[in-house]
């Protein structure tokens, strides 16, 4: 997470209209708060997160925190309270917005059999874009922009390298790869994950896998197109690759939340 | 016994100290000064704890004043003439509507006062009323010769009217 957290009061201070959270994620369990109130919150569009959860004061709840959550497809709007003046039961902490991914994120999920002493594993975090804004904002659109990603080599001790993009929510993606390297084939293989709370050190991880393209040989020079559809192949927390080859071998991955 | 009167010092008159006769003071002879002059600011609240004093937005300087307040943030934000107005839904004020002004038009020793549960920011516009300040000044220095008038004690009328004589020409 962003640390320390960008303060929404010192927006207000600046005469800005709109309170804006991007930071990416390094734990499954990063909260952040706002101690303004708010007129609309909605999914922002750098976001990789597709759900945010989020909790607000209210005395109707036993614990004076009440839930909800919003998503690319649905905003909240209307006026939310901070209470600053107020205190959360039990703990007793003052009362604010709060608001946290409302999808899983593990990076310490290992694909099965992958072998630390020659596998690489690398990750893209996924972003957390939120928009709070302090006036009604004329029209809400919380479609998330489209992420390009280029990759060109991958790190491995000799064994597979793994990548893994985040795809919350994501209806389609794009995905061309070419193997640069002029004498050795690559082996490549997309799977599609999905976390969940799980313990990962177990023999038997609860991460559900779905595999998108089985691990075949890609020929010098040669390269292969992969689309992927929620009809198709269904909706995934992340995309799994798996490269035999350090590269070079430019892979090119498109996502979109918009499906063509 | 009569009530002694106060002498006037500056713009302030000669007014009555007997506390059953209304005052005002002069009409300001000077638009541009003092408390004629508009107030254009920007209001940053606080969080205050429930049960301390709200915050002063506007303290009754002028004689008479349109105060506007534009809530610039999410709010909930109330404001009120009583200094113990918190929590801001507890009815002691009127909210604030994002980006509706709200104007009062405030005689003098009637401040304001504000009350949010975070950092919020108000448009505040405070335009004194002169020549309201004028009628005021006008319809008092009307009625201050009819109530000496009336509290005068009556004189006895006695005799013929007897013209006054023409200045002589000699």
């Amino acid at each position: 997470m962003a640390y320390p957290q960008p303060n929404p009061d010192q927006y207000v201070l600046d005469l800005y209209k709109f309170w804006n959270l991007t930071t990416p994620l390094s734990s499954p369990g990063d909260i952040y708060e706002s101690t303004q109130g708010s007129l609309a919150f909605c999914v922002g569009p750098d976001s990789d997160i597709a759900n945010v959860n989020i909790a607000y004061f209210d005395e109707q709840v036993p614990t004076k925190m009440h839930l909800t959550a919003i998503s690319p497809a649905r905003s909240l709007t209307g006026l939310i309270a901070a209470r600053n003046d107020q205190t959360y039961d039990p703990p007793g902490r003052p009362g604010r917005i709060l608001f946290w991914a409302g999808d899983v994120y593990d990076p310490n999920f290992r694909p099965p059999g992958f072998n630390p002493l020659r596998d690489g594993i690398d990750f893209v975090p996924p972003i957390l874009n939120v928009i709070q804004y302090f006036s009604s904002p004329p029209t809400l659109v919380p479609q998330r922009t489209d992420r390009n990603y280029l990759f060109q080599a991958y790190s491995s001790l000799g064994g597979l390298a793994y990548l893994v993009i985040p795809y919350y929510g994501r209806k389609y993606a794009y995905i061309n790869f070419t193997n640069g390297n002029p004498t050795d084939p690559s082996t490549v293989g997309i799977q599609g994950l999905n976390y969940s709370i799980t313990q990962d050190g177990s023999a038997h991880p609860y991460h559900q896998l779905t595999t998108i393209r089985a691990p075949a040989a890609v020929a010098p020079f040669a390269s292969f197109t992969q689309i992927i559809t929620t009809s198709a192949n269904g909706m995934f927390d992340a995309l799994v690759f798996s490269v035999s080859d350090g590269g070079p071998a430019p892979l090119v991955i498109r996502t979109s939340d918009t499906q063509g | 016994m009569k009530p002694p009167t106060r002498p006037g010092q500056g713009k302030i008159p000669e007014f009555s100290l007997d506390r059953h006769v209304a005052q005002a003071p002069t009409p300001a002879d000077t638009p541009g000064a003092g408390e004629n002059r508009i107030s254009i600011t920007t209001f940053f609240t606080q969080v205050v704890p429930v049960g301390s004093p709200a915050q002063l937005i506007y303290n009754a300087d002028r004689m008479w004043a349109k105060v506007t307040l534009t809530l610039r943030t999410a709010g909930p934000v109330a404001v009120g003439q009583l200094d113990q107005l918190g929590p801001v839904g507890s009815g002691k004020g009127q909210e604030l509507q994002t980006d509706v002004p709200l104007s009062f038009t405030i005689a003098k020793g009637n401040p304001l006062y504000v009350v949010a549960s975070s950092v919020n920011s108000i448009s505040v516009v405070i335009e004194p009323y002169p020549w309201l300040e004028t009628i005021t000044g006008l319809t008092t220095g009307m009625v201050r010769p009819a109530q000496a008038a009336v509290a005068a004690p009556p004189v006895a009328r006695t005799g013929m009217f007897v013209p006054p004589s023409r200045p002589s020409k000699l």
